[in-house]
């Protein structure tokens, strides 16, 4: 019988972990304890030991790929009757999205390697939840505030030792700064929507509720649901409705939703675009085009110079090749450059290392190489590790205008938008020329307007400077 | 207390530190009180040890075990200072969160192990309401263990002072590493049992490492030893891979404690895994330094010196082995079956009944 391996939770507060290299190959018999694979997470490098023996039927999660602990990374052949293999789609959003501690969980292990956080119960005087930890005064008004209906079904009973009454708990576990948080404001923690691990409302979520709930009440209309999209169905009723289909989430969906709720949760965000006049440009990549294909076998595209432009301007601006380190600013002494690649599995961000020393035929070249390989998911761990600033072409999508979100944690995030004649004017005069638009997000706590407006002429300076006499190589 | 009224063999090594019994003696020469069954039961004990050991580093590996400190490189220490110590019968123990060996031959069985391990019901110490094996052990004389560093040598000085007034004649053993030894609290106690001249030894599981900084970045001296010589006490650098040499040396540093004050010795280890599963090893351990110290494995070493000397044959070695991973296997799976422990006794063993 075909049996799902899933990644195991490991290690106190890690929550995903990268495949480093598969020890075993499709087909390879393994043994019980056999190493397996080799999985690199924040805190270790290590080999995961296989759980059961049998033949390895295929590999789910690839190498270079960070995916969720829980979620299933193989696939072995137990030998122990007809292959009934579970749908790998369905176990991963239920790995990936448990449910809120259940009422009555059973306590039996329910998957081979997930129990140590699937069983996680709110038992016990730390396991209260906001409802319980408010003043009486608190309690009214949260009372007040949520409608009946809000209030989940699922309620556990626990008995107050002293007082020798019942007393009612939500089933969601709470750390004390959150439930500090949410009794200061007499929230209602139910209503607001966690992106913790197994749906815990985070400090964040509440903070995030708040500014929601601020801006809500300014228009005079209470909310009435939850503000962030719930990680599916943790929140969403069990079955869906008539109406509306489920896609279940695989791993990569998964982890690059919660990079983007990071980054914009954590990173305040600003925005600005310049247009960039790249008529000379033009005329030196329509000249060396073809005579660069036939010499180097890849496709001389904007993007190379665009780069070029980034890692000279990053050299002259620091601080936009940095991260937010809470009690300081990390300048980042390497200049590494993320490239957003649209993968047939999702968006992949693979790293050209140390761009400022490539020539525009170099990175030509990295671009070509690692694109194809983010599309044939043959990238290594190194490839995506790294980043310090990441530039995306939205251009190559016909856009015009993008307001990209930071590749946590660096400082910013460029678009190169489409490359248009459009009628400018020039000395009180309309020329057509060729024109692009840079969009830049960037991480205001870092950068401020003064800052991200030098580093935006610098990158277009150095692409209206581009010409005839540029070298390639 | 001064180092003429040892009655250990002294000889002064060029640290200044006293040593003793470096590489046990040969074959024929078995230290006073120790028969050929003891080693032969003390080498099945070791390879059940290692093969529990290397089981819970995979299950936590599985996803099963939290965290998990391993011994790997301390089994001929524990195992030959715990010999010592069961030989002697009137002993007490403050080991510390490396002493996995310590426990197992004080009779922890495998499946209680690996209970403890994957926190599980009926884990005996605390019923899975602990850190893996923290638990007391009064029955087998074992304190709970505090897993702060340093935090047990303070304590076991206070267990000796009591032993002292009431007149017993109870030796306390208490175990730490080399990292311990850089605490305030070791200076404390090392001091105060000197004053007292209690009956007490310290055991130096000396492995090198605090976690990731190097003895080198912890003391300017070579051995922690040396430093006993200051409270006024003696102190001893054991191989702590050979373990015949450390049931002699914590032999005979019971009999001086019980006659003379506490004593300092430290067993020169290798830790041949990461401080815990939590850690890297490889982001500061020169990976061949570390192969080169496996070839002085205990677990390897000490098996084969058997058969050299020819109290076992390499038949009932093998056969300790297959004992031991069938004995890990049945505990594996029992624990894995095993369920948590039930939510609502959570607040059992809280509060003193009736």
């Amino acid at each position: 019988m075909a049996q799902l391996i899933e990644l195991p939770h490991v290690g106190e507060s890690v929550v995903e972990g990268t495949i480093g290299k598969w020890l075993k190959q499709p087909g390879d018999h393994v043994e019980r304890y056999d190493p397996l694979v080799e999985v690199v997470t924040d805190k270790v490098t290590m080999e995961v030991p296989s759980p059961v023996a049998g033949e390895l039927l295929r590999i789910i999660a690839q190498e270079g790929e960070t995916v969720p602990m829980g979620a299933p990374i193989a696939e072995v052949d137990d030998g122990s009757g007809p292959a009934t293999s579970e749908s790998p789609a369905a176990s991963a959003s239920q790995a990936t999205a448990p449910t809120p501690a259940p009422v009555q969980a059973s306590p039996s292990p329910s998957t081979p390697t997930s129990y140590l956080i699937m069983d996680a119960r709110p038992v016990g005087p730390t396991g209260g939840s906001a409802v319980e930890a408010q003043s009486q005064e608190g309690a009214e008004a949260t009372a007040e505030l949520a409608p009946a209906s809000t209030v989940p079904p699922a309620v556990i009973r626990a008995v107050d030792q002293d007082r020798g009454t019942s007393v009612e708990r939500a089933p969601n576990r709470l750390s004390p700064a959150v439930r500090r948080l949410a009794a200061e404001h007499n929230l209602d923690v139910d209503r607001i929507a966690g992106t913790g691990m197994g749906g815990r409302v985070t400090r964040n979520d509440v903070l995030r509720y708040l500014e929601q709930q601020t801006a809500t009440f300014a228009t005079a209309a209470p909310p009435t649901a939850p503000i962030i999209p719930a990680p599916a169905p943790a929140a969403a009723p069990a079955t869906p409705a008539a109406d509306e289909e489920r896609v279940a989430l695989t791993p990569v969906r998964r982890m690059i939703a919660d990079a983007m709720v990071r980054s914009v949760t954590q990173i305040p965000h600003a925005w600005s675009m310049v247009e960039v006049d790249i008529t000379e440009l033009v005329g030196l990549r329509n000249r060396e085009r073809d005579r660069f294909r036939a010499r180097e076998g890849v496709n001389l595209t904007y993007l190379p110079f665009a780069l070029k432009a980034v890692a000279s301007a990053l050299k002259d601006n620091p601080t936009m090749n940095a991260s937010w380190g809470d009690d300081c600013i990390i300048l980042k002494r390497r200049i590494n450059l993320g490239i957003a690649v649209a993968a047939p599995t999702g968006l992949v961000v693979p790293v050209i290392h140390d761009a400022d020393r490539l020539s525009i035929a170099g990175l030509a070249h990295a671009v070509a190489d690692l694109s194809e390989r983010a599309r044939g998911g043959t990238l290594r761990l190194d490839d995506v590790q790294g980043g310090t600033f990441t530039v995306n072409n939205t251009g190559a999508l016909g856009s015009v205008l993008g307001g990209p979100i930071i590749n946590y944690p660096q400082a910013g995030i460029l678009t190169t938008e489409a490359v248009q004649q459009r009628p400018v004017v020039i000395n009180d005069a309309i020329a057509i020329r060729w024109m692009m638009n840079l969009c830049l997000s960037f991480d205001h706590r870092i950068n401020d307007g003064a800052e991200s407006g030098a580093f935006m002429q610098s990158v277009k300076a150095r692409l209206e400077a581009m010409d005839g006499d540029t070298p390639i190589y | 207390m001064t180092q003429a009224t040892s009655s250990l063999p002294s000889e002064t090594d060029a640290n200044g530190a006293v040593a003793i019994a470096r590489r046990s003696a040969d074959v024929d020469a078995l230290p006073d009180g120790l028969t050929a069954e003891d080693l032969v039961e003390v080498c099945r004990q070791m390879i059940l040890v290692r093969t529990m050991d290397e089981r819970i580093w995979m299950m936590n590996r599985q996803g099963k075990v939290p965290i998990a400190a391993s011994c790997q490189g301390h089994e001929a220490a524990e195992l030959g200072s715990l010999l010592a110590a069961q030989k002697d019968g009137d002993c007490f123990l403050f080991p510390y969160y490396r002493d996995l060996a310590v426990k197992m031959a004080a009779g922890l069985t495998p499946r209680q192990v690996m209970l403890s391990f994957m926190g599980k019901e009926g884990e005996p110490y605390s019923g899975a309401r602990q850190f893996p094996l923290q638990g007391a052990d009064l029955p087998r004389n074992i304190i709970q263990i505090s897993n702060v560093v340093a935090a047990g040598l303070t304590q076991a000085v206070g267990y000796a002072l009591a032993c002292k007034m009431m007149g017993e004649d109870t030796v306390t053993i208490c175990y730490f590493g080399d990292g311990a030894t850089s605490q305030g609290e070791t200076h404390e106690a090392m001091n105060f049992a000197a004053i007292h001249q209690l009956p007490v030894i310290f055991i130096c599981e000396n492995n090198k490492y605090a976690i990731s900084t190097p003895q080198d970045a912890q003391m300017v001296v070579i051995d922690v030893a040396a430093r006993a010589e200051g409270y006024g006490f003696p102190g001893f650098v054991i191989d702590g891979l050979d373990l015949v040499a450390c049931y002699e040396a914590t032999r005979q540093g019971i009999a001086h404690a019980r006659a003379a004050g506490p004593v300092l010795i430290e067993m020169k280890v290798e830790r041949f895994m990461p401080h815990t599963t939590d850690d890297d090893d490889r982001r500061y351990r020169d990976r061949d330094a570390l192969d080169a110290a496996r070839q002085y494995d205990p677990v390897a070493v000490f098996p084969a010196q058997m058969v050299e000397r020819g109290i076992l044959t390499p038949e009932q070695v093998d056969a300790f082995r297959a004992d031991a991973t069938q004995q890990v296997n049945d505990a594996t799976d029992f624990a894995d079956e095993a369920q948590p422990p039930d939510a609502s006794t959570i607040y059992d063993h809280l509060y003193a009944q009736g």
